[in-house]
């Protein structure tokens, strides 16, 4: 068998683009560090957050006291000459200017005052002559010895709001300087990335280091790029070479090999820089921390790279009979979890939008590159498995084999308790945790600056700490707030002798107030300490709430179908969503035994841990059918590679609790869960259950070759699916569906791989070679194209139909058995577009009925039975339960009407073995004994399509059945004569040769139940 | 007669200096009535207050308050201010524990009574000129340090004496960014015999 995508060269040169493209995107991706733009833009606590923010200048830092203590003026002016000294630090001021504004300072202030406190200010606000009074004792304040301090305190608050406030006031322990002395460094360089923000931080931290050690922060954009960037390059180091090396000695301990396993990383690495390339094009910038948890994520593929190798490793190779089953088991599983994580895209959050870039695209590389690259490096340097391996697959096996009934007994109840149970297990404290002042980044000196910052100029040195301000207290103010009092305020003012300046500071902490009451994101912010970190976890988790449910039900849907596309069975797709509610079970019993919450973060873990288990669920429930549940085989072929798998994944995430920051060390306990979950319930309680499930069902080969009930049909041959084909056939010209069923095709041949091996194996019976992989892709998108032609025609006129048929030959055969009155049995072969000929007959006025099998349902055979009523075509249904249909064959026959079937592919019926030109090959016959019986002649007919698109039919010379000794020497007679007409139009047009499921007589009784699109519409005249 | 013709020459104002730091450095104690205006930018009435300065040697200095009344300020000459709001207790606060702006504010309408430059004018730029035959006004303007006032320091400081007798009749202080302050005295009593308890702290209450 051959493998088309490992086989040939553009996969290396795929590699090669994503290597310089990859290399590309690494050097002009902008890595960004900041922890705010992980979260959703719109929401009021980020806003107030980035506010915050925005306030502190772009281009400069500020040397903040790490103490409440104001430093003496002395230790700044050393420490501000000490800067001076440094390269690249262009200015140094000692400023008083505070690094937010004033009046939004003094707003914030206001707005958390007690709700009384709040009320008395409303009312001095709203009370002229209370405004009047205040001023006057403003006044009288600048009689007597002047009192510089009182001077300026009066300046900027002359109605005395700030008297309200509790502590000391906001100016009145200051000295008479009025706001207290800072440091301000700043830079004329760009700071347009991080390491030119960590040369400008390193100089500032240097000059305080040689001056005032510990004794100030750095704080300001710069430094928190600077600072966040050194952090995570240490933790991604470390916990990337930390990962490496602990899933290479896993990998060496099973397989005891290196060079494979160099050549797996590098792969992996390809894909990390596959997915920084989509990243690149759809983003520009990256955070790291996405860029991080992506890093852990990627070991997912490892997956597939070591199942790829234990393939090779057990002897296997390319062109064995598992590969196709393999590769396509890992692309599903490819897609699958790409999937899940892809729905992620549509997330509020950007840092999970980015996330599921990165995952998806590194998986579906990964995927690529294990099938292609390392698939075809393994096979040209096959590895050995280790003895221990097989032993231990086997005893695995034996064990499962033994204990089955049990561990599916216990695995149903611990299910079901668990699921009894889930009501409390949701609801319980802390199982879901919100908060998320565990992320602010303390840790940071930056971060703690900032605080500090806040803190002085809002209450001064020695002011109070703000870590409890409440931000409900001051939602619950600024709603009672009565705004548009500035006017009033500025007339009392006026009234009172005090000139627009003087009025100034006061209308504009009015108007902030104002500005807060419609929205309070900014002033939250500045009077929040943790407040707005409180305010920020709870909108954060109503937003988590909302994405899950909205994007759960569509993630559930995309896994839905991509399992049906891949195992084409509800039954399988069941035991797929078994396993995957029984490792959500052993997942949250695992969190309440050990009490673990879920953070938002580690929430992350549930689209991770379907990916996971449909992974290995898929792999699993593939290899059991593939060896109709033979345990040792799937053992063999599975056990270790799963195993190994998931103790790498595990070994990944693990890496995150490195970081020593307890939001990742959650992460990563959850995400070991998970993942011990996935493989029990995958590799334990699936094979366990796997034979209980099972039931009675046939195998897939079974369906195809047994008999023609109505169940072989995949749930979308149905009635709908047609109409909706054809309607849409109707509003697009024949091109454009021609075109788009060409692509379609071209993209189910590479999801298909073990049709294409059926397909490969007829086509050499009649080519006497394997067919190329192009040659399988065109007998794919010859399918196609006679598929849109059918829809095409369905909804046009007859004359259409006739329009496309460009040349008619032998005609007259069929007209001398037309005259005899006996009528005639037309048989055709799985070529072109058939159902052509019934229009072509009775064009020229052949009576003509077409034999069919019932369709998936009873609407889609009524539906198709109409089709061919616009053109003249008869449909007889045969088959089924009526096992009077051979006389009602016989009834249309002798009313001298010609019988249309198809013979070169038995269907249940009467088989006769015919030799094509490189093998034997099964034909029905039974069809053939009506026309002994009838004495009827049997005209063989081909309808193929041209280059031009346009069709040809052509009937040969009939002949009559005589009897040849027996009637299965008869039978086989004549089959073989019909095969040896349709031969040579096969060899000439081997691409219109339609047979998607096994001819030969040695075909395995596991071959794979056909594609979907195979037996409708064209194998509707086929069973006789 | 023109403003031109009125102001003095280097040598005349240095002498005026002179002869003024020779007078005052005669005074023993001094008591005089005054009126303060202090007038602010963008304050449409000035705020004027009244009261009494009582001046003795060694650097004692006591201004009280009509008006506000019962305001005190009293610099007792031991290197203290003490301060009392109209119906509050006196506060005593150490001068060096003062921010040197404040402390040059206070000490200026002392420094006027000893005859000597303020604090921070020693380099001032000094003028005087003659108004009318009876005042002449000495004007010290300080040189922005480093190209910058410092904020609510004074800038320049324009002394009024009685021509020839050279008693205060008036000063004007000019401070950064508009505001001003102006003491205009009454008649100054000379060694004027004054209470033994003048300059002691009052007793809280």
């Amino acid at each position: 068998m051959s493998t088309p995508s490992a086989g040939s060269r553009w996969p290396g040169l795929v590699a090669v683009a994503v290597l310089l493209l990859g290399l590309w995107s690494a050097l002009t991706t902008r890595f960004q560090t900041e922890l705010i733009p992980l979260f959703p833009p719109g929401l009021p606590s980020v806003r107030a957050l980035r506010a915050l923010e925005s306030n502190v200048a772009e281009n400069a830092v500020f040397i903040v006291p790490a103490t409440g203590d104001a430093p003496s003026p002395a230790l700044l002016e050393t420490v501000a000459e000490s800067l001076r000294r440094q390269p690249g630090i262009a200015r140094v001021e000692l400023s008083a200017a505070p690094p937010v504004d004033a009046a939004r300072l003094v707003a914030a202030r206001l707005a958390t005052l007690p709700a009384d406190r709040f009320a008395m200010l409303d009312h001095l606000l709203g009370d002229p002559s209370a405004l009047a009074a205040r001023l006057q004792q403003t006044q009288a304040d600048f009689l007597g010895a002047p009192d510089p301090a009182l001077l300026a305190t009066r300046r900027i608050d002359p109605l005395q709001m700030l008297d309200l406030l509790p502590g000391p006031s906001v100016l009145g322990n200051l000295d008479a300087g009025g706001l207290p002395l800072l440091l301000r460094a700043s830079t004329d360089a760009a700071l347009d990335d991080f390491a030119q923000c960590e040369i400008f931080v390193a100089a500032v931290q240097r000059a305080i280091a040689e001056t005032a050690p510990g004794a100030f922060l750095v704080t300001g954009r710069p430094a928190f790029a600077a600072q966040i960037a050194g952090q995570m390059r240490r933790d991604l180091t470390l916990m990337t070479l930390v990962a490496v090396a602990l899933i290479a000695a896993a990998f060496w301990l099973f397989y005891r090999s290196v060079v494979p396993l160099l050549w797996i990383l590098a792969l992996q690495g390809l894909s990390v820089l596959a997915a920084l390339i989509a990243a690149r094009v759809l983003f520009a910038e990256l955070n790291v921390i996405g860029l991080a948890f992506a890093a852990i994520l990627l070991g997912v593929g490892m997956d597939y790279c070591i199942l790829v190798y234990h393939h090779f490793a057990r002897g296997e190779r390319l062109a064995s009979a598992h590969w196709p089953m393999l590769r396509r088991g890992i692309w599903l599983s490819a897609w699958t979890t790409a999937s899940a994580f892809g729905v992620l895209y549509f997330a509020s959050f950007p840092a999970l939008r980015q996330l599921a870039v990165l995952v998806a695209v590194g998986l579906l590389a990964t995927a690529f590159f294990a099938t292609t690259l390392l698939a075809r490096w393994l096979d040209g340097r096959p590895p050995a498995l280790p003895a221990w391996l097989a032993r231990g697959a086997a005893v695995a096996a034996g064990g499962l084999n033994r204990w089955r009934r049990v561990i599916g007994t216990c695995g149903a109840l611990l299910i079901a308790a668990i699921l009894i149970a889930g009501p409390w297990l949701l609801s319980a404290t802390p199982f879901f945790q919100t908060d998320l002042r565990s992320l602010r980044p303390l840790q940071l000196e930056a971060f703690r600056g900032q605080e500090q910052l806040t803190r002085i100029y809002t209450a001064g040195f020695r002011g109070p700490a703000r870590e409890h301000a409440d931000p409900e207290r001051m939602t619950a103010n600024l709603r009672a707030w009565n705004a548009g009092r500035g006017p009033a305020v500025a007339r009392a003012f006026d009234a009172a002798g005090f000139d627009r300046e003087w009025a100034a500071p006061t209308l504009a902490v009015l108007e902030e107030l104002d500005r807060a009451r419609a929205a309070p994101d900014g002033l939250v912010a500045l009077a929040g300490g943790e407040g707005v970190w409180v305010r920020l976890s709870e909108e954060l988790a109503t937003v988590a709430g909302r994405d899950f449910r909205r994007l759960s039900g569509i993630m559930l849907a995309c896994i839905m179908a991509l399992c049906f596309f891949a195992q084409r069975s509800l039954r399988l797709v069941l035991m797929n969503l078994g396993a995957l509610a029984a490792a959500f079970a052993l997942l949250f019993a695992g969190l309440a035994v050990t009490e673990t919450p879920l953070t938002l973060v580690s929430l992350l873990c549930l689209p991770l841990l379907i990916g996971l288990v449909i992974d290995y669920s898929l792999h699993l429930l593939l290899a059991l059918e593939e060896f109709d549940g033979d345990l040792r085989a799937v053992c063999d072929h599975l056990a270790a590679p799963v195993t190994l798998t998931a103790l790498t994944a595990m070994v990944g995430f693990s890496a995150p609790m490195l970081s020593g920051l307890p939001i990742l060390s959650n992460f990563g306990f959850v995400m070991d869960l998970g993942t011990l979950s996935a493989v029990t319930a995958a590799l334990v309680l699936l094979p366990a259950c796997y034979p209980l499930l099972r039931g009675k069902t046939r195998t897939a080969f079974e369906a195809v070759t047994s008999s023609a009930a109505p169940e072989r049909y995949p749930f979308f041959h149905r009635r709908w699916t047609y109409e909706l084909a054809s309607h849409c056939a109707r509003v697009v010209p024949r091109w454009f569906i021609q075109g788009f069923a060409r692509t379609m095709a071209w993209l189910y041949v590479r999801g298909a791989p073990q049709f294409n091996e059926i397909l490969a194996d007829n086509l050499s019976l009649v080519l006497g070679r394997r067919p190329a992989p192009g040659e399988i892709a065109r007998t794919y998108t010859s399918f196609a194209v006679s598929l849109a032609d059918y829809y095409h025609l369905g909804s046009r006129a007859k004359e259409d139909a006739i329009a496309l048929v460009a040349e008619r030959l032998g005609f007259e055969h069929m007209k001398a058995a037309h005259e005899a009155g006996r009528g005639a049995l037309l048989l055709t072969a799985h070529l072109g577009l058939f159902e052509l000929g019934g229009v072509v007959m009775r064009d020229i006025g052949f009576p003509i009925v077409a034999l069919t099998l019932p369709e998936g349902s009873r609407g889609l055979s009524e539906w198709r039975a109409a089709y061919r009523r616009r053109w003249g075509v008869e449909t007889l249904e045969v088959g089924g339960s009526d096992q009077f249909s051979f006389l009602e064959i016989q009834r249309h026959l002798a009313a001298g009407k010609f019988v249309a079937a198809l013979v070169d592919r038995a269907h249940g019926g009467q088989t006769s073995l015919v030799q094509l030109p490189h093998g034997p090959a099964r034909f029905a016959s039974s069809i053939l004994l009506i026309a002994l019986a009838q004495r009827c002649p049997v005209v063989p007919v081909t309808v193929t399509r041209r280059d031009d698109l346009l069709y040809r039919v052509e009937a040969f010379e009939p002949f009559y059945i005589e009897r040849h000794g027996s009637t299965e020497e008869t039978l086989a007679y004549y089959a073989q004569r019909l095969a040896d007409v349709f031969v040579p139009v096969i060899t000439r047009h081997p691409e219109q040769w339609y047979q998607f499921v096994p001819l030969s007589p040695d075909a395995s009784a596991s071959a794979p139940s056909p594609p979907p699109s195979v037996s409708p519409p064209l194998a509707s005249v086929e069973r006789a | 007669m023109r403003a031109d013709d009125a102001r003095l020459s280097a040598s005349e104002t240095r002498a005026l200096q002179e002869r003024f730091e020779k007078r005052q450095a005669s005074l023993r104690s001094a008591t005089v009535e005054f009126s303060q205006t202090l007038s602010l930018a963008g304050l449409r009435n000035p705020a004027v207050s009244r009261g009494r300065i009582f001046y003795a040697t060694p650097g004692r200095l006591r201004i009280e308050y009509e008006r506000p009344a019962g305001e005190l300020l009293l610099l007792p000459g031991d290197g203290t201010l003490v301060t009392r709001k109209a119906g509050r207790a006196s506060a005593v606060r150490a001068l060096d524990r003062l921010d040197e702006r404040t402390r040059r504010n206070l000490t200026l309408l002392l420094s006027l009574f000893e005859g000597k430059l303020p604090a921070g004018f020693a380099a001032a730029r000094l003028e005087a000129r003659r108004e009318g035959d009876d005042r002449v006004v000495v004007t010290m303007t300080r040189e922005p340090a480093n190209g910058s006032a410092t904020a609510d320091a004074a800038e320049r400081v324009d002394t009024t004496l009685a021509w020839p007798l050279l008693d205060p009749l008036a000063v004007s202080i000019r401070l950064a960014g508009g505001a001003g302050m102006r003491y205009d005295f009454g008649r100054t009593e000379r060694n004027a015999t004054l209470t033994a308890d003048a300059f002691t702290p009052p007793l809280p209450p």
